[in-house]
């Protein structure tokens, strides 16, 4: 899947994947994969800038935690990052549902 | 770890502006994902140096994800600027409006118009000014009481235009962060500002009060109560600012003492 596609839509499927369980970058990245059937695939470093920008904002907070005597850094989200995540769901909903009639009718694009 | 993983673990922190815990924390993040992903990798069949490899690979080169942190790091330094100071000016504004409603209340119900808006002494004023005076206020009877009470008029608008203008600035900034949905800055920054604040209200005060008791001294009805009222709400601000700052000082202890 072409990256550009992803990019306006990446805080939202982070805060899609914290939202269902507290997790470190690694984790979320993997999760990211898994739920995608391997079709969202990105530059895995670019997840932590936006992880980064998203605490910034208030809708993640973080903290360090040990693991087997590892330091890693632990994301969970706030509740005004739930509210984002429905606002942003609400409107990729619409904007998906509108794509899709668009395209319904396109039959020699299919 | 291996040496490509330590390799771009320091050109990524030779790369990175942004400084202190920051930069560290950016760094042990990206040190625990390469050491994760290069286990998975390994455990998937892979030598260790290949796996090293493909997990930079993935990862992405240390200069573009610098640049993403160098980037973010520069907007939020320049927005939580503007927050600040735009708060700053509100609380300002703010503190000059509630100075006015204290010398108004103090002024008409003890004290009278001239504590705030009295002559100091050896005032002289030219016809034409006492013209200007006494046709503002025909009703004082004398060009000095005139003068009093235009200055009171003065001194209460001014300062509930202020306050007007504090309380407008103050709800437009939280409107529209709540609109941005920004949330709050760094601890640092915050206690950087709280301190600021502080000591600017601090110093407001040890300026505006020795006023008060140099024109006090010299005449009680001169108008140095306006100092008076001034220099006491800028301290109560300060005061204000800087049991916040202690609260948060309390608040970060008791955070190291739970870690």
């Amino acid at each position: 899947m072409r990256r550009e596609l992803l990019k306006g839509n990446l805080d939202m499927l982070l805060l899609a994947i914290v939202g269902v369980r507290s997790a470190h970058g690694y984790a979320i990245i993997e999760e990211l994969r898994r739920r995608s059937d391997h079709a969202l695939d990105l530059p895995e470093g670019t997840v932590y800038p936006a992880l980064h920008r998203l605490e910034r904002a208030g809708f993640l907070t973080s903290h360090w935690s040990s693991e087997a005597g590892r330091r890693r850094r632990i994301y969970e989200i706030t509740r005004r990052g739930r509210a984002a995540a429905h606002a942003q769901l609400d409107d990729w909903r619409t904007f998906s549902r509108a794509v899709a009639n668009v395209m319904k009718e396109a039959t020699w694009a299919i | 770890m291996g040496d490509l993983i330590a390799r771009y673990l320091d050109d990524l922190r030779s790369e990175l502006r942004v400084v202190g815990r920051e930069r560290e924390r950016i760094v042990a993040e990206a040190a625990d994902h390469l050491r994760e992903a290069t286990r998975a990798l390994v455990a998937a069949g892979l030598p260790e140096p290949e796996a090293q490899v493909v997990a930079i690979d993935r990862f992405g080169a240390a200069r573009d994800l610098a640049d993403r942190f160098n980037r973010a790091s520069l907007r939020a330094t320049l927005a939580g600027l503007g927050d600040y100071l735009v708060t700053f000016v509100g609380v300002g504004l703010l503190t000059i409006g509630l100075s006015g409603l204290l010398g108004w209340g103090l002024s008409s119900s003890i004290f009278g118009k001239d504590f705030v808006s009295g002559n100091p002494p050896g005032t002289t004023i030219s016809p034409a000014r006492c013209a200007d005076y006494l046709g503002f206020h025909p009703e004082a009877g004398d060009c000095y009481s005139a003068a009093v009470a235009h200055h009171y008029d003065e001194f209460v608008g001014y300062h509930l235009d202020a306050l007007a203008l504090g309380v407008i600035v103050l709800l437009a900034h939280l409107t529209w962060r709540r609109y941005r949905r920004r949330g709050a800055q760094g601890p640092r920054a915050h206690h950087a500002y709280v301190a600021l604040a502080t000591g600017s209200f601090a110093l407001a005060a040890s300026v505006l009060l020795p006023l008060d008791i140099w024109q006090t001294a010299r005449n009680t009805s001169s108008g140095g109560g306006a100092f008076l009222v001034e220099g006491t709400m800028a301290l109560v601000v300060s005061a204000a600012y800087a049991s916040r700052s202690r609260a948060g000082a309390m608040r970060r202890e008791l955070r190291r003492t739970d870690a």
